[in-house]
């Protein structure tokens, strides 16, 4: 191989690293809901920093909300979905996105221990494929209700 | 010796015993509720090895890893449920409250009633404390899609300058519309419906 392909191959490999970093902008700061209640030890998992979690506080996508034990917290999603997290448990919001002018409905959460109610609100109602919540042992999909869940230590 | 050796023998039948609970006792359960009218929808467990389906209210499925099939569907009884997800319930949030403040037509103006529901909404905001608000715009069919659009988008916006002018904070507003795209009340393309001429205010 001559300097100039190689001079290519390092130019197309720094791209794709450039690509592999880049994370869609903007994406992350969407707020996506708030906190309501919150009963310590509680916290939000926000690019990678975990804070205490305060009762109001603003959700954005792609947060992770964590309750150490004893703890519990309770949340409403814009799209009028309800959700609370029982003691020792970590739901990450993977997915959210309520904007039926430009079609574009989901919701998904990752429930990866503890306990958890939810109870599913218009992007459900209008689209109740685009709605579930994903656990280490299986997958719920949801028909417009309330559920709970329990992943075991 | 003998003895150390019967001490071994123990501890593996403990093992034994406690790993063949562990497995008919599966760590992960979904329960399906009924929602806060008493409506009782339906849920799905799906992993690579099955799938079970909840359509009556208190009914559980318990299941392991993603490469074992969920069990068979049980009711789970109340007890158990508040064991098990007290509380998470207890941390449920009271539901958003919605407000509709209708319009006069082909016209950003409130109609009467509606101006005198909009200290209630700003009451509301306070009581709650809530840091999110949606302001959601819309129309009847009356006229084209872009123009619908952008009415439904500045009957938001004036709802949104009143709720902020008596001290809600610009912050917490999310402020969208939808045009003539969610009919509160179905009809045909170009009718003039007061109820339809709306905006939708959620307080969370």
């Amino acid at each position: 191989m001559d300097y100039r392909g190689k001079r290519m191959r390092y130019a197309l490999l720094a791209l794709l690293v450039a690509l592999a970093w880049a994370r869609p902008t903007g994406a992350e700061e969407t707020v996506i809901g708030s906190l309501r209640q919150v009963k310590e030890p509680a916290f939000i998992l926000h690019e990678g920093q975990s804070l205490p979690a305060q009762p109001r506080q603003q959700i954005r996508l792609n947060d992770t909300l964590r309750t150490g034990p004893g703890g519990a917290m309770g949340a409403i999603l814009r799209d009028d979905s309800v959700l609370s997290l029982g003691p020792n448990s970590e739901l990450s919001l993977d997915e959210f996105a309520f904007a039926p002018v430009e079609d574009k409905l989901s919701l998904v959460g990752r429930l990866t221990r503890g306990t958890a109610a939810f109870l599913t609100g218009k992007i459900g109602q209008m689209r109740p494929e685009a709605v579930r919540v994903e656990t280490p042992g299986g997958i719920i999909g949801v028909r417009g209700t309330q559920f709970l869940v329990q992943v075991g230590e | 010796m003998a003895r150390l050796s019967l001490n071994g023998v123990r501890c593996l039948v403990l093992l034994l015993v406690l790993s063949a609970l562990a497995a008919c006792a599966p760590g992960n359960v979904v329960v399906l509720l009924p929602d806060p009218e008493g409506k009782v929808g339906k849920v799905t467990l799906s992993n690579s090895a099955g799938s079970q389906t909840l359509d009556r209210a208190g009914q559980a499925v318990f299941f392991s890893d993603a490469g074992s099939a969920p069990r068979a569907p049980e009711t789970m009884a109340p007890e158990e449920i508040q064991r098990r997800f007290g509380e998470a319930l207890a941390a449920r949030p009271s539901q958003p409250l919605g407000f509709i403040l209708y319009f006069a037509p082909n016209s950003t103006e409130l109609v009467e009633s509606s101006r005198d529901q909009l200290p209630q909404i700003i009451a509301a905001v306070k009581r709650r404390e809530s840091v999110d608000v949606s302001v959601v715009g819309h129309c009847d069919t009356t006229g084209d899609d872009a123009y619908n659009l952008r009415l439904s988008r500045e009957r938001a916006e004036t709802v949104a300058r009143q709720l902020t002018a008596q001290g809600v904070d610009p912050k917490t507003l999310e402020i969208t519309s939808h045009g003539k795209r969610r009919l509160l009340v179905p009809t045909a393309d170009n009718v003039s419906e007061p109820r339809n001429r709306r905006v939708e205010v959620t307080v969370r």
